[in-house]
């Protein structure tokens, strides 16, 4: 079995606050296979950038054990930094300086021709705004060096942790493109959303977590069909005037029925004439009826439900 | 580690704020020498001319003539309690220009020592904000956590950071000690008055002849403490990871606590890091205090001497301190 690019067991993490101690990362078991694109999901708060900046180094865990490339962090970190580029929650490179020189900077502190910041200047199409201060970019430019920065060390792995955070659709297109070219190139990527509409598109496997523990993992497949989509009969979600009366009609019909604040969701061998003809049956008129297409971010939204997340 | 140091240095150079600071650190510091060479140049004939009417005024004057001759009767007469026996009358009471010029031609040795202290002075507060700034800027905009994505030895990048500032701040203390030898000497060498002999402290007994290497000691100990303020400023902003932070408790000290201590506790003034930094620059550092019982008459004073070495083993252990903190909690702290 290939190793594992990132492998935590029973990590744990509390952070000290004014309400007392925090857990952000409790007993979590993770698993980054290499290759592809890994997604690293979950709700805000649910603990993804603090395990991501324990995997780092950049805090220490209170318990458990991490693995990056096999080796223990953050003992034997600096002997694998060089093969994983990242960059957690925003870009942070230096305000005053120009976006080239950011580069050659940071590049130069691990020995990192000038040659190679061209070159990924040029991957991220930065290359005709290179020598504009970083500070006179916009967020979506920083987020494009904060990547470029990352692949100076031309890395086996990039993590990239909320890396649309703010941007705008064309914004987030781009960076899901190079993703996409980066994974086609061989560079395996993490890449951590509480945005699952944009990371289902990219992602070959998953780890969703929620309050600092793991929830569900595995390839994507996996998942969706863990939570029954895919192999099981449709499910389809009603809107209807008196949601009460009508999961009553359903239920008593001998369907599975969820009320979502705002639709029911109907599941178990229904169809839609029966629904319609239930309903009607009881004198009750839907006003939609639309199957619910299972992909990862219901598969998500299931796996969370009732954890109080 | 040169590696790493080459690239903090390339930074701190970058760095707007580290150029202005010294920039305007060393302009200071050509306006307090250029004052000085300018109050070293003679008077103008006019100031001689103002000068010469004073003292043929005086000489005319009643009462400067009733005194001199009191004097000489005096004199001649044995001494009295105001005219001992064996004055020289005329030498000692007859008004020259020198007394109405208020200049005297420079002498070299006190030049340099107070010059050197007020570059010394000037340049330890600039580059204490240069060390300050060039910390607390990568904690205000997150770039540390960006550094040590690329080299994650914690010891590796604060220890270059350190290195790069106490480099820059000694290569700017050792610019503003040459430039304080090369006016004094300048200013005093047109007189004739770059002797090497010194006067220094109440219980100084005479003269001292100074070799050239303890003038060359001194401007290395004014160097050393520019590098140290510096290094002392880089690691207040790394313990408490702010430029606001660490600028407060450095203006809160200097503001506050020295004053306080001076005024209620006269006895605390040695211990004061302005006492001991002052034993550092100009040699054993003399504390005169008068006890309440000279309110009643004639006393000695109190002197407490602080040596050379007794103001550098503070100001290390000083600055050894805060480094220590500061280095054991970037080691072990999450960087956010």
């Amino acid at each position: 079995m290939a190793e594992l690019l990132i492998e935590t067991s029973g990590l744990r993490k509390s952070f000290r606050t004014r309400r007392g101690r925090q857990v952000a990362v409790n007993g979590l078991d993770l698993a980054v296979p290499p290759g592809g694109v890994h997604g690293f999901l979950g709700p805000n708060g649910s603990g993804k950038t603090t395990t991501i900046r324990l995997v780092l180094g950049l805090a220490r865990a209170d318990a458990g054990q991490i693995r990056l490339f096999g080796a223990p962090v953050p003992e034997r970190l600096p002997a694998v930094i060089n093969r994983v580029g990242a960059v957690v929650e925003q870009p942070r490179l230096f305000p005053g300086t120009t976006g080239r020189r950011n580069l050659q900077l940071l590049g130069r502190a691990i020995g990192v021709p000038d040659g190679r910041v061209e070159q990924v200047l040029d991957r991220v199409g930065l290359a005709g705004r290179a020598d504009d201060r970083y500070q006179a970019y916009s967020l979506g430019m920083k987020q494009r060096l904060a990547i470029a920065a990352a692949l100076l060390k031309k890395p086996d792995l990039l993590v990239l942790d909320e890396p649309t955070n703010g941007l705008d659709p064309a914004g987030i297109r781009e960076i899901r493109n190079l993703v996409r070219e980066l994974a086609a190139g061989g560079v395996s990527v993490l890449i951590s959303s509480h945005i699952l509409a944009e990371v289902a598109q990219v992602c070959d496997s998953v780890s969703i977590i929620g309050r600092g523990r793991l929830l569900a993992g595995g390839s994507v497949a996996d998942v969706l069909s863990r939570v029954g989509a895919g192999d099981g009969p449709p499910a389809y979600r009603v809107a209807v005037d008196d949601r009460a009366g009508a999961a009553g009609v359903l239920s008593a019909a001998g369907w599975q029925v969820a009320d979502d604040g705002q639709t029911l969701r109907v599941s178990g061998s229904a169809d839609p004439c029966r629904i319609t003809q239930a309903l009607a049956g009881d004198g009750r008129f839907l006003s939609g009826l639309s199957p619910i297409v299972t992909d990862l971010e219901e598969a998500f939204l299931t796996i969370t439900e009732g954890q109080g997340l | 580690m040169t590696r790493a140091l080459r690239v903090e240095w390339l930074r701190l150079r970058q760095r707007r704020a580290a150029v202005l600071l010294t920039g305007l650190a060393l302009i200071g510091c050509l306006i307090v020498l250029g004052l000085a060479i300018g109050n070293a140049a003679p008077p103008s004939p006019a100031a001689q001319a103002a000068a010469q009417a004073q003292v043929d005024q005086q000489l005319t004057d009643p009462k400067f003539v009733q005194q001199l001759a009191d004097c000489r009767q005096a004199v001649a007469a044995g001494g009295s309690e105001q005219w001992p026996a064996g004055m020289d009358c005329d030498q000692a009471l007859t008004p020259n220009m020198e007394w109405f010029l208020n200049w005297s031609a420079p002498d070299f040795v006190h030049d340099f020592r107070s010059q050197l202290l007020a570059v010394t002075t000037i340049l330890a507060l600039a580059m204490t904000l240069v060390g300050v700034t060039f910390a607390g800027a990568d904690w205000a905009a997150g770039t540390i956590g960006t550094q040590l994505l690329f080299q994650p030895r914690r010891t590796l990048v604060f220890t270059s950071k350190a290195a790069a500032v106490v480099l820059a701040a000694a290569v700017i203390g050792l610019i503003g000690a040459v430039l304080a030898f090369t006016s004094s000497y300048w200013a005093a060498a047109r007189w004739g008055t770059t002797t090497l002999v010194e006067n220094v402290g109440y219980n100084a007994a005479g003269p001292t002849v100074l070799t050239q290497a303890a003038l060359v000691g001194r401007a290395a100990r004014a160097t050393a403490a520019v590098a140290a303020a510096g290094l002392g400023g880089y690691a207040l902003a790394m313990l408490f990871r702010s430029s606001l932070v660490a600028v407060s408790i450095i203006a809160g000290y200097g503001l506050v606590v020295e004053t306080l201590a001076r005024g209620l506790f006269p006895g605390a003034e040695q211990f004061l890091l302005s006492s001991r930094l002052l034993a550092w620059l100009e040699g054993p550092y003399e504390i005169v205090r008068y006890p309440p019982s000279c309110n009643l008459g004639p006393c000695d004073p109190e002197i407490t001497t602080i040596s050379v070495a007794a103001g550098g083993t503070y100001l290390a252990i000083l600055v050894g301190l805060v480094l220590a903190l500061a280095a054991s909690a970037f080691a072990r702290r999450d960087v956010t």
